[in-house]
C-alpha cells in the first residue's frame, strides 16, 4: 500500500509548496520590499506597497499559479489520452496556435468589441491545434510522428502569428511576437485574472473528469471500451478542456512551453504511473513550477524583463532530449 | 565524346557571355550625378523620421524628393501634411536607388545593410545621429543646412528656435522653480519603458521646469522601469504615453494597467503629443510649451500624504 | 445462463468485407476456440462479440443486442482480453488488475475495499500475487499474460473473449492458461478463445468455430471439424490425430502444395 499510502502525501507536499511559493510571489517583486512593510500594507490600503501588493503581485501570482496547473494538468492529459510520453500543449503548438488566436482578437481590433474576445479566439485556436494533432497522432503512438505534427503546427503557428503582427497598424507589435513564442507574467492585472481564470476552470474541470478513462486507456483503447469507457465523451473532454483552459491561459501569458512536459515525468514515478492520480498531482506540481520560474525571472534579471518561456525552456529542452534518448533507448 | 566537348564549350560560351552581360549592367548603373564642389545637392531623398523633418524644414522648394512612409503618418509625424507632397520611401535600397538621389540622409539607426548597398551602388549617404539634448537639435540643422546648401535658412532656424527656448526659460512655470524642488515627472511607455540622463525626453522635462524621474532613479537613456518601481517611487507627475490612442497592441496594455489609476489620480497625469517628442526638431518646443502648460495647471495642488 | 447470438454477421472495412454472415449461437459454457488461417477474421469476430466492432447483422447476449446495451452493463457481462499485451504505463500489477474493477465502480471514488479483495483473489488464482507491487513492465512475457487475464477476471465477467491468449508463451504457461479458461467455463461461464495451435484448441476446447476467408466453415467439436479434408482446404496441412488423456488431438505434420492461390 505504499503508492496508496504515500499519494496524500504526495499531493499535500505539493500543495504547500504551491502555496510557499505563492507567498513568495507575493513578496518578491521587480523592486525590493521589506517585509515588515508589506505586511503593513495589509492595514494601509492606501499605500504603495498594498496597491503593489494587491494589483500587480497578486495577479501575477494568481496567473502564475492557475496558468501553471493548467499547463501541467493538460500536459499529463495528453500524454494518457494520447499515451504519449511526449504529448504537451507547448510541444505540439496548441499554446503556439492559441497564441495565434489570441494576437489576430488584439490586432484586428475585437477585443475592443468585448475583453472576453481575447480568450475565446485563443480557445479557437487552440481547438483547432488541438483537434489537428488528436487526428494526426490519435491512431499511431509513434513518438517521430507526435513530435514533426508538433514541430510543423508550431511553426505554422508562429509563422502566422508574426504575419499577422507584422500586418498591424501598431508600432509595436513586431516587437511582441518574443512575447507571444515565450510568454511573461509581467505587469498583469486583475482583468486578465478575470480573463483567464474562468476559462482554466472550466477546462481544468473538464480534464480532471477524464481521469478514470486515462487508467483504463493504458490498456489499449480496446480494452478501454470493453470496460464500459465511452472514448468519444473521454476525447471531448480532452480536446476541449485542453483548449479552453490553454487557450484561456496564453491569451494573457503567451506560449509557455515545457511546463506539461516536465512537471508530469517528475511526477509520474511518484504516482505509481497511474494517469489518473497523476492529474492532481500535475495541477499542483504546474502551479509550483511556474510561479517557481516567474520568481527566477523577477530575482535573476528584474529590470530585463527575460521571457518566462526563456525560463521554462532552459530547463525544459535538456529535458526534453534527455527524454527522447532515453525513449530511444528503451524501444530499442 | 567529341560532341560533349562541344557542348560543354557552348555552355561555356553562353555563361561568360551572360557574365559580361551582368557586368555591363553593373558598369552601366547611372554614375552619381557628378556634383562640383561647393554645389548644392538636386534630388534629396530622406529615410529617417527625424532627418525627414529636418530636411522638409530646411530644404529649398523641390530640392528634397522623397521622404520615410513614416514621415506621411499623421500620428506620428508632426509635418504629415508637408509630406504628403513628396515621393514617400521605405527604406528599401532599391526604391531608393530608383529616385536616383545626389543625396540620401538617414538615421545613424536607419537598416545598415541598406544604407551600406546605397553606398556601394556609389551614393552619398550621411547619417545624423539621434537629437538627445537642444545643443544635438541645433547642430543637427546647421549640418543640414550644410549638406543642403541651405545654411541661411538653417541659420535663421536655429536663431528663432534660440529665441523661443530663452523665452521659455526666462518664463518659469507657477511658483516652482526649476532644480532640486521642482516636480518630479515620470514617463512610462509601451512595454514599460522611460527615460533618463541623456535623451531628449528628460531635456523637454526639465525645459519644462520640472525634473524626470529617470534621471533621480540614476537612468541613462531608455530602459525598462518595472511598473512597481514607478508605484513606489509615486513621482507628482506620471506621463503615459499613447495611453489615449487606444493602440491594440499588448505592448500598450500596460498602460491601462488599474494600479496606474488607482496610484495616480488624473490630474496627476499628464498627457503629451509624442509627435513633438519623437524627433529633436525646433518643432519640439511645442512639446516645452504643451508640458509646462499641463504641469502648471496642477501645481497648485498639495500633496495630500507626507512621504 | 448465458446466452450468445450471433446472426449473419458481417463486417466491411472499406470494400472488403473481414466476415461473411457469421451464424451460432452458444447457450451453455463452453470452451470455444475461434481458430483459422492469418486472416480469417478471428479478431474481428471477437472485436464484434465484445462490442467494439460495428458491424451489420446481430449479436445479442441474452437477448438483448449488443449494439443497443449501455456500455457499463457490456462491461460487466463481457471480460476481453486482446491480442496484444500493452500496458502504456509501467504501473504496478495490482493497478493494472484493479482497472478490471471499473465497471462496477460508481461515480467518481477510488477502489473500494471489495474492488481489492476481488483483485488479490484473481491475482492469487493466476499465481501473480506476489507481483502485486511490481512494475508491470519488468514481468516476463508468460507473467504479464497472466497478469492481464487476472484483471479479465476482476472485472467478473458473465462471458470472457480472448484474443490468442497463449501467443508467446512457453508450453507450461500454454497449458496453465487454457487450465484457467477451462475452470471459468466450469464456473459457468461461456469462454471464447482464438487460438492458432490446433493441438491445443482441440486438446482443450469443447467446440471450434473455424473461420476462412471471413466465412464461418466449421462449428462442431474438435473431432468434427479439425477433419482431413478441412484441415487440407482452409490451412494447406495435414495432421497426425493422437490421443491425449482420452481426448483426440491434432498435431499438424505436412505441409500440403496447393495449386494456385485460394
Amino acid at each position: 500500500m505504499s503508492a496508496d499510502r504515500r499519494y496524500p502525501l504526495l499531493l499535500a507536499g505539493l500543495g504547500l509548496l504551491a502555496a510557499l511559493l505563492f507567498l513568495a510571489s507575493l513578496g518578491i517583486g521587480q523592486v525590493w520590499i521589506d517585509p515588515m512593510t508589506l505586511t503593513a500594507a495589509f492595514n494601509d490600503t492606501d499605500s504603495a506597497e498594498a496597491l503593489i501588493l494587491a494589483e500587480i503581485r497578486l495577479p501575477r501570482a494568481l496567473l502564475g499559479a492557475g496558468i501553471g496547473a493548467i499547463l501541467g494538468l493538460s500536459g499529463a492529459v495528453l500524454q494518457g489520452f494520447l499515451r504519449n510520453p511526449l504529448a504537451e500543449p507547448g510541444l505540439l503548438g496548441i499554446s503556439a496556435s492559441a497564441s495565434l488566436g489570441a494576437v489576430i482578437a488584439i490586432y484586428a481590433g475585437l477585443t475592443a468589441l468585448h475583453p472576453y474576445a481575447l480568450p475565446l479566439c485563443a480557445l479557437a485556436g487552440a481547438l483547432v491545434a488541438v483537434t489537428l494533432v488528436q487526428m494526426l497522432v490519435g491512431r499511431s503512438g509513434d513518438i517521430l510522428v507526435i513530435i514533426l505534427a508538433g514541430v510543423a503546427l508550431s511553426s505554422l503557428a508562429g509563422a502566422l502569428t508574426s504575419l499577422a503582427l507584422n500586418l498591424s497598424p501598431s508600432p509595436f507589435a513586431a516587437l511582441e511576437i518574443v512575447f507571444w513564442m515565450l510568454g511573461s507574467l509581467t505587469d498583469r492585472s486583475l482583468v486578465h485574472v478575470g480573463l483567464a481564470l474562468p476559462f482554466i476552470a472550466v477546462g481544468g474541470v473538464m480534464l480532471a473528469l477524464t481521469g478514470r478513462a486515462l487508467d483504463a486507456l493504458a490498456l489499449g483503447s480496446d480494452v478501454a471500451r470493453s470496460l464500459g469507457v465511452n472514448l468519444d465523451r473521454t476525447r471531448v473532454l480532452a480536446v476541449v478542456g485542453t483548449a479552453i483552459g490553454v487557450g484561456g491561459a496564453t491569451a494573457v501569458s503567451g506560449a509557455i512551453g515545457f511546463v506539461g512536459l516536465i512537471v508530469p515525468h517528475l511526477l509520474r514515478p511518484l504516482v505509481g504511473h497511474r494517469p489518473s492520480r497523476l492529474l492532481p498531482a500535475s495541477a499542483l506540481g504546474g502551479a509550483a513550477f511556474l510561479l517557481a520560474a516567474d520568481i527566477a525571472v523577477r530575482v535573476v534579471m528584474p529590470e530585463r524583463d527575460l521571457k518566462l518561456g526563456v525560463v521554462t525552456a532552459l530547463l525544459g529542452a535538456p529535458f526534453f532530449l534527455w527524454l527522447l534518448i532515453s525513449l530511444r533507448g528503451r524501444s530499442a | 565524346m567529341r560532341a560533349s566537348r562541344q557542348a560543354s564549350d557552348a555552355r561555356r560560351g553562353a555563361a561568360g557571355r551572360v557574365l559580361a552581360v551582368l557586368l555591363a549592367l553593373a558598369l552601366a548603373v547611372p554614375a552619381p550625378a557628378a556634383l562640383a564642389a561647393g554645389e548644392a545637392p538636386r534630388r534629396v531623398v530622406s529615410m529617417n523620421l527625424c532627418t525627414d523633418q529636418i530636411a522638409m524644414l530646411v530644404a529649398a522648394p523641390g530640392q528634397l524628393v522623397s521622404v520615410s512612409h513614416l514621415a506621411a503618418r499623421p500620428d506620428v509625424s508632426l509635418m504629415s501634411a508637408e509630406a504628403a507632397g513628396l515621393a514617400i520611401n521605405h527604406g528599401l535600397a532599391e526604391e531608393i536607388f530608383r529616385l536616383d538621389p545626389d543625396l540620401v540622409v538617414a538615421g545613424t539607426y536607419t537598416t545598415r545593410a541598406t544604407v551600406n548597398l546605397l553606398r556601394r551602388l556609389g551614393r552619398r549617404v550621411e547619417e545624423f545621429r539621434p537629437e538627445a539634448s537642444f545643443a544635438d537639435i541645433r547642430e543637427n540643422v546647421r549640418r543640414m543646412g550644410e549638406l543642403l546648401g541651405r545654411e541661411a535658412e538653417a541659420a535663421r532656424l536655429i536663431a528663432a528656435f534660440d529665441a523661443e527656448a530663452a523665452a521659455l526659460a526666462a518664463a518659469p512655470p507657477g511658483e516652482d522653480a526649476p532644480g532640486k524642488g521642482a516636480p518630479v515627472l515620470g514617463s512610462f511607455g509601451a512595454n514599460s519603458y522611460t527615460s533618463g540622463a541623456g535623451t531628449l525626453e528628460n531635456a523637454i522635462v526639465g525645459a519644462a521646469g520640472l525634473r524626470h524621474l529617470g534621471e533621480d532613479l540614476a537612468i541613462t537613456g531608455t530602459t525598462r522601469l518595472p511598473l512597481e518601481a514607478l508605484v513606489l517611487a509615486d513621482p507628482d507627475y506620471v506621463l503615459l504615453w499613447e495611453r489615449s490612442l487606444g493602440d491594440p497592441s499588448r505592448a500598450a496594455d500596460i498602460l491601462r494597467h488599474p494600479v496606474l489609476d488607482a496610484r495616480f489620480s488624473s490630474e496627476r497625469r499628464l498627457s503629451a503629443d509624442s509627435r513633438a517628442w519623437i524627433c529633436g526638431t525646433p518643432l519640439t518646443l511645442e512639446a516645452v510649451k504643451r508640458l509646462r502648460a499641463e504641469a502648471s495647471g496642477g501645481t497648485s495642488r498639495h500633496r495630500e500624504e507626507g512621504r | 445462463m448465458i446466452r450468445l447470438d450471433c446472426d449473419s454477421v458481417t463486417v466491411r472495412r472499406g470494400a472488403r468485407e473481414t466476415l461473411r454472415g457469421i451464424s451460432f449461437s452458444c447457450d451453455r459454457p463452453q470452451l470455444v476456440g475461434v481458430i483459422g488461417p492469418n486472416g480469417a477474421g478471428k479478431s474481428t469476430l471477437m472485436r464484434a462479440m465484445t462490442g467494439l466492432q460495428a458491424h451489420a447483422g446481430s449479436i445479442r447476449w441474452q437477448g438483448c443486442e449488443l449494439a443497443a446495451m449501455p456500455a457499463s452493463e457490456r462491461a460487466r457481462l463481457i471480460g476481453y482480453m486482446p491480442q496484444e499485451r500493452t500496458v502504456h504505463w509501467p504501473m504496478e500489477c495490482i493497478e493494472v488488475v484493479l482497472l478490471g474493477r471499473l465497471p462496477h465502480r460508481g461515480g467518481v471514488g477510488g477502489a473500494s475495499a471489495e474492488d481489492l479483495r476481488q483483485a488479490r483473489e484473481a491475482m492469487e488464482r493466476m499465481d501473480v500475487a506476489g507481483f502485486a507491487r511490481r512494475p508491470f513492465d519488468t514481468l516476463s512475457g508468460g507473467e504479464q499474460a497472466r497478469v492481464l487475464i487476472a484483471r479479465m477476471l476482476a472485472q467478473a465477467p458473465h462471458a470472457c473473449i480472448a484474443d490468442e491468449p497463449v501467443n508467446g508463451l512457453d508450453p507450461a504457461h500454454q497449458i496453465a492458461l487454457m487450465q484457467v479458461l477451462a475452470d471459468l467455463v466450469a464456473e459457468g461461464r461461456p469462454v471464447f478463445v482464438s487460438l492458432h495451435d490446433l493441438t491445443l484448441a482441440s486438446r482443450w476446447c469443447d467446440r471450434l468455430l473455424l473461420l476462412d476467408g471471413g466465412r464461418l466453415v466449421a462449428d462442431g467439436t474438435p473431432g468434427e471439424v479439425l477433419d482431413e479434408n478441412r484441415l487440407a482446404g482452409v490451412y494447406g496441412i495435414r495432421a497426425e490425430h493422437i490421443d491425449i488423456g482420452g481426448r483426440p488431438s491434432v498435431v499438424p505434420s505436412h505441409l500440403i502444395a496447393r495449386e494456385g492461390p485460394r
